[in-house]
């Protein structure tokens, strides 16, 4: 390609003959102290909380505190460049963010330039970073399935469209990886979705990117990504900014998903702004208001009414705990804001369990009203089923004589824990996994050897897709579990078992 | 009278807050005598002719090397009969309070403080050269007649600039330099070439020949 450097000029040319300006009236402040990302103005007298303002490098900040003769100010950029006597500038307005379909496929800081090197991000519309949440009258109930694929968890903890489900466990519990599963599960449902990392790894985010092309996701995907060397400020905003980009599909109608990776370091970043603000610490040393913090910013998933188009925004907030800790400062308030919470803990995941999720203590507040009919009908009283479980396999492991009826309960629990287990980056359709589950909690199952288990599962699932094709489109069709459709599993199933070969090793 | 009220060099808001309590007591005592314009006038002469300019004697003015008696004895052998008693002795109250080193601080407030009660607005105006006195005179009245107050115009000198005029109203800039202009046109240079490369990337480039 060659340019053509005549046109280019006659561009520049015309622009400078419609030059014209106005004097420029601005307000103005000096620094007067600058560092770990943080700077203090003095002047700036008329300026607003939250206001931007612009140093002379070009970086951007926000006015975070407001005192007496000074301003306190994050800079959201370099800071390393700023000095003491710098001219700030408050520029007028709100922090805002470019939105609509340009950032999708986009990797993007939470200023919303671009860091894929793939050329600026040509949007015309904005938003602002802070919005004000919905309120009561725009909103409805959650009432429509937001498929993660993951069997796990569309059948005992469901997400609709408008909840906020937590993502809660330890470090590599698996945390991304559900988030990642229910991102590429969007595929083809034209649900837009955004990852948020947060003081991430540099590298694991590029693997999450390169995960997400790799299966097709970016083109309905944006990440926004604040490193973990990205200053405490940009880590800040981060969530923020996800969200306006987010919200603007949401008012325009459409549904769409975000991936909070993760909040408690947003939390550390927040904690340690407001301390080198100097504003008191408490609980934890986190601020008085990092609930507020994380509440308005969880408020904003919501599903609108239908007056103002049935949008809806969806959140997977993330938590890292430490040492299973679930009762310390941060995670006891996203648990209190959430919809329910998704709970991995890392035995489950090293016993070969994964998704290693806990089934005793995660739930969802929306429950059934999340799931379409023929799900409810099939998982129904899954959850309760396998915590019972867990509690009666605990027993077991006593040593204790059992009784048939006990022993048939926890064959029952072993097959059904080897069921919901899950490859990553493989997200099933919401119809076979109800054939799956169906063939499990209807006892279809206790004949197969447990190590058989996912081998049966793949095998009848390719079975009913060739032979019994007609499964697939009545449940599409219905969306519930008729009396036919009951009827034609039963048959599926009667005529695979026959065919199904349990390999040689496996005992019962 | 009409002095500079900021002093850009340092800015330490904890001596501000000091200057500005110090500097309402010594207007208020001033105002008491009758003094104001002369004290005003002495102070900023003691500030700019004195602790400006030489430094042993800012040393032994605002420095804490003497002892606080040494310290009034320095200022009474100095200035006792040429100095407005007033502000003398609001010296030695500074002095024995241990805040001598606060008198800059002190003195920006005090004319801060004395211009508001007055009405009086201070601007700056920052040129690329020399502002004429005639054309200075015609901005301080034309400034007045917009304002509808009396204004104090001080001017500074910054060749980066470029052309135009600069005008610091507290906190607020206007701003009709070349050197502003300049940027402006080159920021909207820069957007709409890269709007109309977006729009149509063939206008700008020529077909490759093979």
């Amino acid at each position: 390609m060659k340019f053509n450097a005549d046109e280019i000029a006659s561009v520049i040319k015309q622009e400078i003959q419609q030059f014209d300006t106005q004097v420029d009236v601005r307000e103005v402040g000096r620094v007067l102290e600058v560092g770990d990302g943080i700077a203090r103005v003095y002047g700036l007298s008329g300026i607003m909380a939250g206001e931007m303002v612009e140093f002379p490098n070009g970086t951007i900040g926000l006015a975070f505190n407001l005192e007496e003769n000074s301003v306190g100010v994050i800079i959201l950029g370099d800071y390393l460049t700023i000095k003491e006597g710098d001219e700030v500038k408050a520029l007028g307005t709100l922090l805002s963010v470019p939105v609509g379909d340009a950032v999708l496929g986009r990797v993007v800081d939470p200023l919303g330039n671009p860091l894929d090197g793939m050329g600026p991000i040509q949007s015309g519309e904005t938003r602002p970073v802070e919005f004000l949440a919905p309120g009561v009258s725009e909103r409805q109930p959650v009432h429509e399935p937001m498929q993660t694929g993951i069997k796990a968890v569309d059948a005992m903890t469901p997400v609709g469209r408008g909840q906020r489900q937590l993502i809660i466990g330890d470090r590599k519990t698996g945390k991304t990886a559900i988030a990642i599963d229910a991102i590429l599960n969007q595929k083809n449902t034209g649900v837009k979705c955004f990852y948020v990392a947060v003081g991430q790894k540099d590298s694991s985010v590029a693997g999450v990117v390169e995960v997400l092309r790799r299966n097709g996701a970016m083109d309905y995907t944006t990440v926004i990504v604040a490193g973990a060397s990205a200053p405490a400020p940009l880590q800040y905003v981060a969530p923020y900014a996800g969200t306006a980009m987010a919200e603007y599909f949401m008012f325009n109608k459409q549904a769409a998903l975000i991936v909070y990776d993760d909040l408690s370091k947003q939390a550390a970043a927040y904690r340690e702004l407001s301390l080198l603000m100097r504003r008191p610490p408490g609980r934890e040393a986190y601020p008085g208001d990092v609930f507020y913090c994380h509440s308005r910013l969880l408020e904003r998933s919501s599903k609108l009414s239908d007056e103002l188009g049935a949008g809806s925004l969806t959140s997977l907030p993330i938590i890292e705990t430490l040492e299973g800790e679930v009762s310390a400062y941060i995670p006891t308030n996203v648990i209190s804001i959430t919809d329910g919470q998704i709970y991995l803990q890392p035995d489950l995941f090293f016993a070969g369990i994964r998704p290693a999720m806990n089934v005793g203590i995660s739930v969802s507040r929306v429950g059934g009203n999340a799931q379409i009919k023929a799900m409810k009908k099939v998982a129904g009283g899954l959850r309760l089923d396998l915590a019972s479980f867990r509690e009666l396999e605990a027993f077991a492991q006593l040593g204790t004589e059992l009784d048939e009826a006990t022993q048939r309960r926890l064959d029952r629990g072993y097959r059904m824990v080897e069921l919901l287990k899950q490859g990553q980056y493989k997200p099933l359709d919401v119809y076979d996994q109800i054939l799956s589950i169906y063939a499990g909690t209807r006892g279809h199952l206790d004949e197969v050897p447990v190590v058989d288990v996912l081998r049966w599962e793949a095998e009848y699932l390719e079975f009913a897709k060739a032979k019994y094709s007609q499964i697939r489109e009545k449940l599409e069709e219905t969306k519930d579990l008729t009396d036919e459709i009951r009827d034609l599993m039963e048959t599926a199933i009667a005529e695979f078992q026959k065919t199904f070969v349990p390999s040689e090793t496996a005992e019962v | 009278m009409a002095g500079t009220s900021s002093d850009k060099q340092t800015f330490d808001l904890s001596r501000q807050r000091i200057g500005s309590v110090y500097a309402k007591a010594l207007l208020g005592a001033a105002d008491e005598a009758g003094q104001t314009d002369n004290v005003l006038d002495e102070f900023g002469s003691l500030i700019h002719d004195v602790i400006d300019q030489r430094e042993d004697l800012r040393h032994a003015i605002c420095g804490g090397i003497l002892s606080e008696e040494q310290r009034i004895d320095v200022l009474d052998k100095a200035f006792g009969g040429k100095m407005t008693p007033v502000l003398l002795t609001f010296l030695k109250v500074v002095t024995q309070h241990e805040r001598q080193d606060c008198l800059r601080e002190i003195y920006a407030a005090t004319v801060k403080l004395n211009n508001e009660r007055r009405g009086l607005v201070e601007i700056t105006a920052k040129t690329a050269t020399e502002l004429p006195q005639e054309l200075s005179d015609s901005l301080t009245a034309s400034l007045q007649a917009k304002l509808g107050r009396e204004v104090v115009l001080k001017s500074e000198v910054d060749p980066s600039v470029i052309g135009g005029l600069v005008l610091h109203v507290g906190d607020t800039v206007f701003d009709g330099s070349v050197a502003n202009r300049l940027k402006q046109l080159r920021q909207k240079a820069l957007e709409t070439t890269a709007q109309q490369a977006k729009a149509s990337l063939e206008r700008f480039t020529n077909p490759t020949q093979s």
